[in-house]
């Protein structure tokens, strides 16, 4: 009695073709996202310590300057958390948008976007 | 005549013990593979899952993926918990789905890596309401990626496994006719 | 078939033609921006961003920073050894700066009938809005602290300015367009051929960015919506200051309280605007009469700005926005 071969069927065959493509057009999409690039800015003290391009983070991470925790993410980054008494940094929240600003003064720390192709000189507020 | 309930319950409780077992293998013997997304497991205990469903119905499986839940919930915590259940029901929600057709068109080996996929999906979308992070999902295409693999494995043991399985008696007679038919095709 | 590939061709070679023409023209418009210098730091309590195009040396986007907080150190209520320090402390303080600021700002605050004064100190400190939970403060205290907000009982004479007691000199509402003012100053000695200063939402557009003559583009923030603008005003130098109810306030009991205060009730203004934004070609006077019109609301604006030659963008609180003036808005359209 032979055991029918099991082993691959015209249904595995669907399974994998979607999963596989899927998974193709997952890792090519942040390629395609280059029409909003972004750029975040982190200042402390007035001097420029980090130059990040946010559209080019796949996955979210942090970065700690004088006691400020900094999240980076794909077009967004922010403060989340600061040791200062008013926390007005973290409360500002993820910045998104070219121009915007966050800071944590005490810390001297300035959070600022700016886009590679500036729709605006600058903003008022 | 179908058997007593009892024999159901009692082969559920040592398959559901094999399942966390091997749950508590792959966590302890492989964690610290390079590998990124966190929960990116090879998904051992989900062979027990389908075995079970194959064996005795696509509705025992649910048993399993809860007692994993609730074994992951009580073991490491409330997240963790939260975890296994997401991939579990998506996982045996896969299963069930193509429980029906495994005679013709599609091979566990499709099954095991369809239900891999799913059960890595249920634990980025929990992930990603449980921290309420929309940017988790750019771990999507790795934890995909991994799937492919590990369901790969485990859909090419159960291949291995089952028709043997079935063939024995212990697992006939627990049989209703009904599942004894499909068994047929088996051989 | 002769015909036809007549045609094609034809078409073909004005297709051609209308591109190359279109190139050339694009091409043309092309401007040669000037090189670029920044800098962004924190001065006077808020983010200073400095981009200078043209700048001759490297170092004028520091010394332009330098002016800010130099400004500070003269106009701060709260540095020790300032000249609105000592006047608040002693009553009396020589001073080159203060009795400019104070004549110039008389006339605002004549015209406003009192609602915008700048010796509302007093006042002012008793609204924390930086607090962790903020609080409506004591009504008795405001009372008594408004008791000393008068801004005729400053007298200047020659470079002495002389305070009633207990009043309190405050130049929240004036100091960033007034460092705007300074930065220019400097900027024109220092030879830098453009730039966009932006001192706490305070805005300088200075110069050209390019050598072909274009306006600047400064948009507005929307008082409402997070990461979202209002639309941008377009202008060919000259400053551009908001004040709105969305930068400093707290809510009690489903209430807005903001930071812009009427200094002849002690409260914040009920004017029906959440935001006005003013331009015009002094830095100080668009501080000042950003504050004055949110507190005057916008009919009674209207005088004032047409004295001053500035012109304004307002949006009420039900999110209607008009403009007044020659300003060139554009409203965003999402």
């Amino acid at each position: 009695m032979k055991v029918k071969k099991t082993f691959f069927r015209w249904g595995d065959g669907v399974i994998y073709f979607v999963l596989v493509t899927l998974c193709a057009v997952l890792f090519l999409l942040p390629v395609l996202q280059q029409n909003r690039p972004l750029t975040a800015v982190i200042t402390v003290g007035g001097e420029t310590v980090e130059t990040i391009d946010l559209s080019a983070v796949e996955a979210p991470y942090t970065v700690q300057y004088a006691g400020c925790t900094i999240s980076v993410e794909n077009g967004a980054i922010g403060f989340s958390n600061a040791d200062c008494p008013d926390r007005l940094c973290v409360k500002t929240g993820m910045l998104r948008h070219a121009g915007s600003a966050a800071a944590c003064v005490p810390n001297r720390v300035v959070v600022s976007l700016r886009a590679q192709t500036e729709a605006f000189d600058g903003v008022a507020y | 005549m179908k058997r007593t309930n009892t024999e159901k319950i009692a082969l559920l409780g040592v398959f559901g013990a094999l399942a966390l077992v091997l749950a508590f293998l792959e966590n302890t013997l492989l964690p610290d593979v390079p590998l990124l997304p966190p929960g990116a497991k090879i998904g051992l205990s989900n062979i027990v899952t389908v075995l079970c469903s194959a064996l005795f119905g696509g509705g025992y499986a649910w048993y399993i993926t809860l007692l994993k839940a609730l074994f992951s919930f009580l073991t490491r915590g409330a997240t963790a918990g939260l975890m296994s259940l997401a991939g579990g029901v998506l996982s045996t929600l896969a299963l069930c789905l193509l429980l029906k057709k495994t005679d013709k068109t599609v091979s566990y080996l499709g099954v095991g890596v369809l239900c891999a996929a799913a059960h890595n999906l249920g634990q980025l979308l929990m992930s990603m309401a449980l921290t309420g992070s929309l940017s988790l999902f750019y771990y999507g295409k790795y934890l995909l990626l991994f799937a492919l693999f590990s369901g790969t494995l485990t859909g090419l043991v159960l291949c291995v496994l089952l028709p043997r399985l079935k063939r024995t008696t212990r697992f006939s007679n627990i049989f209703t006719k009904k599942q004894n038919a499909e068994q047929e095709n088996w051989r | 078939m002769k015909q036809k590939t007549k045609l094609l061709s034809a078409l073909a070679l004005l297709v051609v033609v209308i591109g190359a023409v279109a190139a050339i023209l694009i091409f043309q418009k092309q401007a040669a921006p000037y090189d670029l210098t920044e800098k962004t730091n924190i001065a006077m309590d808020t983010i200073v961003g400095v981009k200078l195009y043209g700048a001759p040396s490297g170092s004028e986007a520091e010394a332009a920073m330098n002016v800010v907080t130099g400004l500070e150190g003269v106009i701060s209520r709260y540095k020790e050894g300032s000249d609105v320090y000592r006047l608040n402390k002693t009553g009396k303080c020589k001073s080159t700066l203060l009795p400019v600021v104070l004549t110039q700002c008389k006339a605002i605050e004549e015209a406003s009938n009192g609602k915008f004064d700048l010796s509302v100190g007093a006042v002012s400190a008793l609204w924390d809005f930086d607090a962790e939970t903020p609080r409506l403060p004591d009504d008795a205290a405001l009372q008594t602290a408004k008791a000393t907000v008068d801004y005729r009982k400053i007298a200047v004479t020659g470079d002495t300015v002389a305070a009633s007691p207990g009043q309190q000199l405050d130049l929240g509402s004036i100091g960033k367009g007034l460092a705007c003012d300074m930065v220019k100053q400097y900027l024109t000695s220092a030879g830098v051929k453009g730039a966009v200063v932006s001192v706490g939402g305070s805005i300088l557009a200075f110069g050209q960015k390019s050598d072909k003559k274009e306006p600047w583009s400064i948009a507005i923030r929307h008082p409402r919506r997070e990461n979202a603008f209002l639309g941008y005003i377009r202008l060919s130098e000259g400053f551009v200051s908001t004040s709105g109810d969305y930068e400093r306030y707290f809510e009690q009991d489903g209430v807005r309280y903001c930071h812009l205060l009427d200094a002849t009730t002690g409260y914040p203004a009920d004017s029906g605007l959440c935001s006005v934004t003013v331009v015009c070609q002094n830095g100080m006077l668009s501080d000042a009469l950003s504050t004055a019109c949110y507190l005057l609301g916008e009919e009674a604006s209207k005088p004032l700005l047409e004295a001053n030659d500035a012109a304004a963008v307002f949006v009420k609180t039900d999110g209607a926005v008009s403009t007044f003036g020659d300003v060139d808005f554009t409203a965003d359209e999402s």
